[in-house]
């Protein structure tokens, strides 16, 4: 007698339909809680940029007091200074 | 539970006449509403896509924190159910693409979770090894046809793609979880060692 074989293999359709109806979430949180998430989503960009504006700046001040020091052993370095100091 | 108490219990059709589900429900004034209906459906696809309970706990947060956010956006051209669930795809493709990029970083700020070592783990399931050998893309269409019951045209509209489109990625991760699932031994998924990468992820 011949097996069906179609009949031996495991159905993925059926097996997933099992498995999904499995999966539930540990607990469903308090709606406050994600209008508060929502809410507050503009924070994370703006921290972000904020802290990305402050590296910038840091690493500006850095390059000028650097410049600053060494102004006397680099070619033309005379005319950065004067650039970078006000008379 | 029965395919159509399940269906009742997530999402109505685009036509929405006469059936239950979360049709007829208005974003903006009864977001509670919809919030209580839908969570665990929209769970249950992001958890498909992104074969992670904790990573899909934090994410299905996010999904109905960018719904409130445009719940005023909303226009009842389609299901609050389907709308959901596109929002639920696209935030979790955004994940799945910051945790790719967050492994190509030379200097590993960010220790992102590996779909390898996830594959190797012995508490996976025969089913989430064969959804692992999918895109999430693939993932997305066959949950939400063969889970949620959506039809070609219904996953047309939330993925924004051509239903010709959905038509193939569905036989597709198909045949892929059909031959994934007689290569893995009954009772789970350990001891497939995968080799290759997802099916589908040129799409």
């Amino acid at each position: 007698m011949k097996v069906d074989e179609r009949r031996s293999e495991r159905d993925p359709i059926e097996l997933l339909r099992a498995e999904v109806d499995t999966w539930r979430p540990q607990g469903v949180p308090d709606l406050i809680r994600v209008m508060r998430r929502a809410e507050g989503h503009w924070r994370r960009p703006v921290a972000l940029a904020s802290a990305l504006g402050a590296a910038v700046l840091a690493v500006v001040l850095l390059v000028s007091v650097i410049l600053l020091a060494v102004s006397p052993a680099i070619p033309g370095g005379e005319t950065i200074r004067s650039h970078l100091i006000a008379p | 539970m029965t395919r159509t108490a399940r269906r009742r219990q997530t999402v109505g059709v685009v036509s929405g006449e006469g059936r239950p589900g979360s049709w007829g429900i208005d974003p903006a004034t009864q977001f509670p509403l919809l919030y209580e209906r839908e969570y665990e459906s929209v769970f249950r696809t992001v958890r498909a896509m992104v074969l992670d309970q904790a990573e899909a706990e934090d994410l299905t947060q996010e999904v109905f924190a960018r719904a409130y956010r445009a719940r005023l956006r909303y226009r009842p051209t389609a299901p609050p159910g389907a709308w959901l669930h596109r929002i639920a795809v696209n935030t979790a493709l955004s994940y799945l693409r910051r945790r790719k990029l967050a492994r190509l970083l030379p200097v590993r700020l960010y220790q992102a979770p590996d779909d390898r070592a996830y594959a190797r783990s012995e508490a996976r399931t025969a089913v989430e090894t064969a959804l692992a050998a999918l895109s999430p893309k693939l993932r997305a269409a066959v949950v939400l046809h063969y889970f949620h019951d959506y039809s070609r045209e219904e996953i047309a509209t939330i993925l924004g793609i051509p239903s010709g489109t959905v038509a193939s990625r569905i036989a597709k991760a198909v045949a892929v979880m059909r031959r994934v699932l007689n290569d893995v031994p009954p009772g789970g998924g350990a001891g497939r060692e995968p080799n290759s990468a997802p099916v589908g992820c040129e799409q």
